[in-house]
């Protein structure tokens, strides 16, 4: 199995990539039974392991149409060169991200100030930097 | 029931003694009670900006940003204020590091994101006015039970601020 995060030229690196960019809310990857019954049994769990391990390649349009659709992302994400791959991939899963964090029923950090200035956005990215890099004691 | 009252339950509930108050016990009973670590940063904030409050949905910990650069009173207020919007479970960001790591790459392309993502509170007002009405209850509680100088204590380890504060007959 690829371990690169890049998205790849063939179709296992491309869908390798699929899995990594789109996760739980949470980061934990989807599993291939959650694909399967996502794509209401269209690609079965051991086809979706196989192709992403390489050891299956070449699936057919509804296939390549099912996982498209499971991920969010346009069938032709599968067959552009890499740099545009893995801008089509970005662009939907920072899509994904706003709007969950939209829908959320926890959505508002607890701000005195309704609205941000951008050095009240500053200072929120700053924080949030910080809990992301420094170690928690 | 009015907002006091409410407020008073939720203290009640707690069910905190207040002739033992030290900041940290204090704290540490809240952390005891809710399954959370509360984490305070003193931080430089931007004018307007006092408190900052964002859990983690990896793991157990409330991060609680202070403002620095206010007199050292006002940022054990700060301290109560956001400790109180904690107590009452109000709702507020609830991120993943993933959430975060995403969030930051998209602001950096997209400055807007914050304040369209994050900032549509509904009915903002009036959970500032329940924190508010809890930390006056807190520092109620504190005075009451002669533990003010533990506030002292709590604002600084600057023996400046103990000196100040016995200078106005606080404590």
């Amino acid at each position: 199995m690829t371990t690169s995060e890049e998205a790849g030229k063939d179709f296992a690196q491309r869908l390798d990539y699929l899995f990594k960019r789109f996760t739980h809310p949470d980061g934990r990857e989807f599993s291939y039974e959650e694909v399967q019954n996502g794509t209401d049994k269209a690609v079965t769990a051991a086809y979706i392991w196989r192709l992403r391990t390489g050891k299956a390649a070449n699936p057919g349009y509804w296939v390549i149409k099912a996982l498209s659709d499971f991920f969010g992302v346009d069938p032709n994400y599968f067959f552009q060169d890499e740099k545009q791959a893995v801008e089509m991939a970005d662009k939907q899963a920072r899509t994904n991200l706003a709007d969950r964090l939209q829908n959320d029923s926890v959505k508002n950090i607890a701000l005195r100030a309704s609205e941000l200035d951008e050095a009240g956005r500053q200072a929120i990215l700053g924080m949030i930097d910080y809990i992301l890099h420094k170690k928690t004691e | 029931m009015t907002v006091e009252a409410k407020m008073k339950a939720v203290l009640d509930e707690l069910d905190f003694d207040f002739s033992q108050f030290t900041m940290d016990s204090f704290v540490d009973w809240i952390e005891r009670s809710r399954g959370r670590k509360i984490r305070f940063i003193h931080w430089e904030m931007p004018p307007g900006m006092f408190g900052v409050w964002m859990s983690d949905a990896d793991e157990p910990i409330e991060h609680v940003f202070i403002d620095n650069s206010v007199p050292p009173m006002h940022q054990v207020h700060i301290q109560l204020h956001e400790l109180s919007h904690i107590l009452c479970a109000h709702p507020t960001a609830r991120l993943s590091r993933h959430e975060m790591g995403a969030l930051l790459l998209k602001a950096a392309e997209d400055p807007g994101v914050l304040n369209e993502v994050l900032l549509r509170a509904p009915a903002k007002k009036d959970l500032e006015e329940e924190a508010e009405i809890m930390a006056a209850l807190i520092q109620h509680q504190v005075i009451r039970h002669e533990r003010l100088q533990q506030l002292g204590v709590a604002a600084s380890s600057n023996e400046g601020v103990i000196d100040h504060l016995q200078s106005l007959g606080l404590v």
